[in-house]
């Protein structure tokens, strides 16, 4: 896979790495050409899992 | 009645000699706690609020968000 | 669940009882200090630089760049005076123009990340990102830093070290 932020055709539909959704640019990179694009969504998830959630307790 | 406060609203009472109580299990509250927070997960509350907290001063009670 | 237990310590009897609404996450996220087993644990906000230049919309271009090379920076933050994150300059913009106001040569509206990002996670996502720098702020948008890619790298090769020395059998 190219990793490179920049090769990805410019008039190519980008799509979001994980989910495949469509997106305009990248919400890591801002970048509308970026190989390894990640939607909002999907980042969010990821770095938000940084955080040790909760465990279940029944709030 | 309870009443509901901000971050900052948190850090005026704190400086002010308020009692930070986390209500969560006490496995979340050893991963990471507030600074100077109690554990009183809610079914200790029954049996250890009145022992380790002190009725005179504010208490601010959180878990781990709204919801 | 907290809403609850502040309802019970008012039936005990206390009589100034407050609920922390938006709770822990709401903390950390700000980057507020913490404590505990996690508490240590190197975020996005503990490996950011504080020192990153910043500059206001209005200022022109060519005072700024001089100004943030002469410090020997190749990244400046557009800020308001509450210092919220309007723009981002960096290395293609700075080089941008002479009288122009900052806000015509920005990149507005750059992403920013929470200070409790894992700093592992920060640096996966730069490098496989060709991203020099990210800045971080608070939850209400305020500058924390800016993370560069070296020290995130550096922060999380160390952290691996680390782990990878605790776990020797």
């Amino acid at each position: 896979m190219n990793m490179s932020t920049t090769e990805a055709e410019p008039t190519a539909e980008l799509t979001c790495l994980k989910c495949h959704s469509s997106i305009d640019y990248c919400s890591f990179c801002d970048e509308s050409r970026c190989g390894v694009a990640v939607c909002y969504g999907c980042l969010i998830e990821d770095l938000g899992e940084t955080v040790a959630q909760p465990h279940d307790h029944g709030g | 009645m309870p009443q509901g406060i901000d971050r900052d609203e948190v850090q005026r009472l704190l400086s002010e000699g308020a009692q930070l109580v986390e209500v969560l299990p006490r496995e979340e509250y050893e991963e990471e706690h507030l600074p100077g927070a109690i554990n009183l997960p809610l079914r200790k509350i029954e049996s250890e609020a009145k022992t380790r907290l002190d009725p005179t001063r504010p208490v601010i009670v959180y878990c781990w968000d709204s919801a | 669940m907290s809403p609850r237990a502040a309802w019970r310590l008012e039936s005990f009897g206390f009589t100034e009882v407050y609920h922390y609404e938006a709770g822990k996450l709401d903390w950390i996220a700000a980057g507020l200090p913490s404590e505990g087993r996690d508490a240590e644990r190197p975020r996005a906000g503990d490996v950011a630089r504080k020192d990153v230049p910043t500059c206001s919309l209005d200022e022109r271009i060519a005072d700024v760049r001089a100004r943030v090379r002469a410090a020997d920076w190749d990244v400046c933050v557009v800020v308001n005076e509450e210092r919220i994150v309007l723009g981002l300059l960096r290395h293609d913009q700075l080089d941008k123009g002479e009288d122009e106001p900052v806000e015509q040569v920005m990149r507005p509206g750059p992403s920013t990340f929470r200070p409790h990002v894992g700093i592992e996670e920060m640096a996966r996502y730069m490098i496989e990102h060709d991203l020099e720098s990210s800045p971080i702020t608070t939850s209400d948008g305020r500058l924390v830093g800016v993370l560069l890619r070296t020290d995130a790298a550096k922060a999380a090769n160390k952290l691996r070290e680390q782990h990878e020395r605790e776990h020797e059998p």
